[in-house]
């Protein structure tokens, strides 16, 4: 499949009419937003708010974060089963915007508990917080929503979900006719020319509403690991809807994973990106646990895999369906190496992995996820007065782990953090 | 040029720490030497001192048999660290070490005791695999040598160039930039590619054959003996431990739901059954849905009471234990269970039923 | 946690559903139990089954401590 996806960069936004993009310069007509959010009576209410890098500004109830896409000649829709029908997509022409995200900044209408209730995770646009959180390095939307008569927390989170892809798709919309920053082409099809071929597997989270992913449309819990080629994901087949925070992928990192890219830019050259394998994690029991990862360990072989970048998103038990995986993939004959963020308390004093297996011999860390952090006050705190899991007041100052920080899992490995021995 | 007529005072004061062999008294028949001092650098402090420069003076060397400060009574290292007060120091360096063990032992012995009723920092040299090393590199600052002395001009280098740093105070860096060992603690730091980048190239290394270097050590975990078997479960009196956060509805102690800081207890007595509505799960890895329609499936009190009716089992105790298993901090857990077993034996229990989740 | 309960000397039947992993850990008298979020469950059965399964999942656990072992090993319950 060949795909072109063309960059648009924000540099700013604004609230304003007519809805234009324009030399980095993104103009949101705040009615048409809202209009695109109230078309769902599940919604009942919608306020904007702008976030930018280095401002003073907190966000709680940060839900999903959205890099808009859009494909300006049909038929094909980016972020396929939700915007258009279920087709393949990862193919033609496809529209970002690039360093700009919609984000979705609500409370949900029902008391959850145990995995399904919510857990904080703060966006922090400036101070020490910022690198080690999502959204911080570009513009954000913020869709402030109030539920409406939604049928459960699950119903809400289709509403909410439904919504922000399409104030996504209508923002980049407007990129059409402009002209791109710059364009990528990703093509990973053609003969391997003798180049190893290497897999990148993708384990992502779905144990029920609110920790759940979407691929093409539909969650994810009862699917087995499935084979998908790069391009769909840059396109949006896989769209996240966990909102264990720290540890959570946004779709905007979905989108845009650092292992995808990581492969795509030596494609050609050093290796071959023979597919992607995405796989569920945190299966009930053992038995399930097995038989995902053996089956990750066969498809890896159908494919061809002479070695498999491995990748997880979670904690907790999932750690031990990701070195089952592993383990099931070095046995079959393919090496692995893997990215792992680690624990060990705030001092790195404890053992940074809950789980290992002997094979796991190549391992890059992502850095110690409950060392401590303290952030300031802020001017501006959106999306509550006070932290939803602890009750303090938003506005700080706050001392907590990294992991409280918005996808701080994901950012931890796009930056680069890693944790050494002292 | 003229010679200055003034003389450079050297700030910062130094002890070095030797063992009778190294201080010139002699060598194992000399391993009962009780410990002594002298102004000034000895044996290989003055190659040490000739390092140091004008950075830091070798105020004193205070040194001690082997055999007295490795396993030796308290006082003697009470008479060492005198002698080490008594020089004033900044920083305390002790050792080349190299392999062995005894002299390992000292010095880290020595090291850990300076800094900790003196607050002064201190460092110790020997080769990694000395025996003191694992057993003290968590509390005191190692650096690595050679396994002989071989490596003495080395050792003397690396301690010059570690000591007056911590003398004045400085925070180290990274173990592997700064050539200590590592003490057991993982810090963030921040490297030029994506991990992602990395991990791929440490993948690429291994399909080329290349030598590759996992950033995460695979840890070794320790074996505990099992306790014997009870003899008899018909006289045994179990207890109901579990980590899968279970409480009583409405949550009245507010156990956290992610990395606990307690664990509870909560009353069982007069109950055959854990009923549904009144307990709820504080545990934010699973869904709780199954536990809520019947608590038993987490802590099983309708089964334990049918065994004891049925004579199997002697019975069990009146409260069951609870803390949450999620993201639970290893170290943490560990000081949890340790109450915890300090509190069963106190109510003279016979076995445990852990739930771990 | 069971390591710390056996080091303090107390025989521990440790239930999991993730046997393995205690295993790695090194727990020593390890049982079997059914799916994470309900060890003690099966639910899909009629109420009076699953009870009678429990109670025997409780017995696997009685017999776990009352057998002599060298190390980690894993007590499974009676087939469902």
């Amino acid at each position: 499949m060949h795909l072109e996806l063309a960059a648009f960069l924000v540099r700013r936004a604004r609230l304003g009419a007519p809805a234009a993009y324009d030399e980095g310069v993104l103009t949101i007509d705040a009615d048409v937003v809202r209009s695109l959010v109230l078309r769902d009576p599940r919604i009942a209410e919608a306020r904007l708010e702008l976030a930018h890098p280095g401002e003073s500004v907190r966000v709680l109830r940060a839900l999903d974060a959205i890099e808009p896409l859009h494909k300006p000649d049909g038929p094909a829709r980016a972020f396929p089963g939700f915007l258009g029908p279920p087709h393949t997509v990862g193919h033609g022409r496809t529209h970002r915007l690039d360093g700009f995200t919609v984000v979705q900044v609500t409370e949900f209408p029902f008391p959850a508990s145990g995995v399904q209730a919510f857990e904080e995770g703060l966006i922090e646009m400036s101070g020490p917080g910022a690198a080690y959180s999502g959204c911080a390095d570009r513009v954000n939307l913020l869709l402030l929503l109030t539920p409406g008569p939604a049928a459960s927390n699950a119903d809400y989170d289709d509403a909410l979900r439904r919504a922000a892809l399409r104030v996504a798709d209508h923002l980049a919309a407007l990129t059409v006719g402009r002209a791109p920053e710059h364009v990528e082409v990703f093509d990973h099809g053609g003969d391997d020319g003798g180049r190893r071929r290497i897999v990148w597997v993708h384990q992502v989270r779905a144990q029920g509403p609110m920790v759940q992913s979407f691929l093409y449309g539909h969650e994810i819990s009862g699917m087995l690991p499935t084979v998908l080629d790069p391009n769909e994901l840059l396109d949006g087949a896989l769209v996240g809807g966990n909102y264990k925070t720290g540890s959570k992928t946004p779709t905007y990192v979905h989108t845009r994973h650092p292992s995808l890219l990581a492969l795509a830019a030596r494609h050609g050259r050093d290796l071959h990106f023979a597919g992607v394998i995405v796989a569920r994690g945190h299966h009930e029991n053992e038995f399930m646990k097995e038989r995902s990862a053996h089956f990750v360990a066969k498809l890896a072989t159908l494919l061809r895999a002479d070695g498999a970048l491995c990748t997880y998103e979670a904690t907790g038990n999932t750690h031990i369906d990701f070195m089952l995986t592993v383990q099931a993939l070095e046995r079959a004959g393919i090496p692995t190496a893997s990215v792992v963020h680690e624990y060990g308390g705030p001092l790195g004093e404890d053992p940074p992995l809950v789980d290992v297996v002997p094979e796991a011999i190549a391992l890059a860390s992502s850095g110690g996820i409950d060392r401590r952090l303290t952030l300031p006050l802020v001017e501006r705190v959106i999306g509550g007065d006070r932290l939803a899991h602890r009750g303090e007041p938003a506005r700080g100052p706050l001392d907590l782990p990294i992991q409280e920080l918005y996808a701080a899992t994901a950012v931890m490995n796009a930056r680069g953090a890693l944790a050494v021995d002292y | 040029m003229p010679a200055a007529p003034w003389r450079l005072i050297i700030e910062m004061r130094i002890v070095h720490y030797l063992n009778q062999f190294f201080a010139g008294i002699g060598g194992e028949d000399r391993a009962e030497t009780p410990p002594d001092a002298r102004a000034g650098a000895v044996g290989p402090g003055l190659a040490l001192q000739q390092l140091l420069a004008g950075e830091a003076e070798i105020a004193g060397t205070v040194w001690c048999g082997d055999g007295l400060v490795a396993d030796g009574p308290d006082d003697v290292l009470n008479a060492i660290i005198n002698a080490v007060e008594s020089f004033a120091p900044d920083v305390v360096v002790a050792g080349p070490a190299f392999g062995a063990g005894r002299y390992g032992l000292a010095c880290a012995r020595v090291c850990a005791a300076v800094t900790r009723r003196l607050g002064i920092p201190a460092l110790a040299a020997m080769a990694p695999d000395n025996a003191a090393v694992e057993l003290h590199r968590h509390e005191v600052l190692i650096v690595p040598t050679a396994a002989t002395a071989i490596g003495m001009k080395d050792a003397l280098a690396a301690m010059a160039r570690l000591a007056p740093r911590l003398g004045r105070g400085e925070a180290l860096g990274p173990a592997a930039v700064e050539g200590y060992l590592p003490r057991g603690r993982r810090m963030n730091a921040r490297a030029a590619a994506p991990a992602s980048e990395r991990a791929l190239q440490l993948l690429l290394a291994r399909l080329d054959g290349r030598p590759f270097a996992s950033e995460v050590e695979l840890p070794r975990y320790e074996r505990i003996p099992p306790p014997p078997p009870v003899t008899d479960p018909a006289r045994m009196r179990l207890a109901l431990v579990t980590e899968c956060g279970l409480v009583p509805r409405g949550n009245p102690d507010r156990l956290e739901w992610v990395r606990a800081s307690k664990w509870l207890t909560y009353p069982i007595d007069g109950k055959q059954t854990l009923a549904p509505g009144d307990y709820e799960v504080a545990h934010g890895g699973y869904d709780a849905a199954f536990a809520a329609e019947d608590p038993d499936r987490l802590v099983p009190l309708d089964a334990v009471r049918e065994l004891v009716r049925r004579g199997e089992l002697g019975g069990v105790l009146d409260a069951y234990y609870v803390t949450c298993g999620n993201h639970g901090i290893l170290g943490q857990m560990a000081v949890h269970a340790r109450e915890i077993a300090a509190d069963l034996r106190r109510q003279h229990v016979d076995s445990v039923l852990l739930v771990a989740t | 946690m069971a390591k710390e309960l056996e080091r303090a000397g107390f025989p521990t039947a440790t239930v999991t559903s993730l046997a393995a992993v205690a295993v790695k850990v090194g727990a020593n008298r390890i049982v079997r139990g059914n799916r994470f979020s309900h060890p003690f469950g099966r639910p899909e059965l009629p109420p009076a089954e699953e009870r009678a399964w429990r109670v025997e999942l409780v017995r696997t656990a009685l017999r776990a401590l009352r057998t002599p072992v060298e190390g980690p090993t894993v007590f499974e319950p009676p087939a469902p």
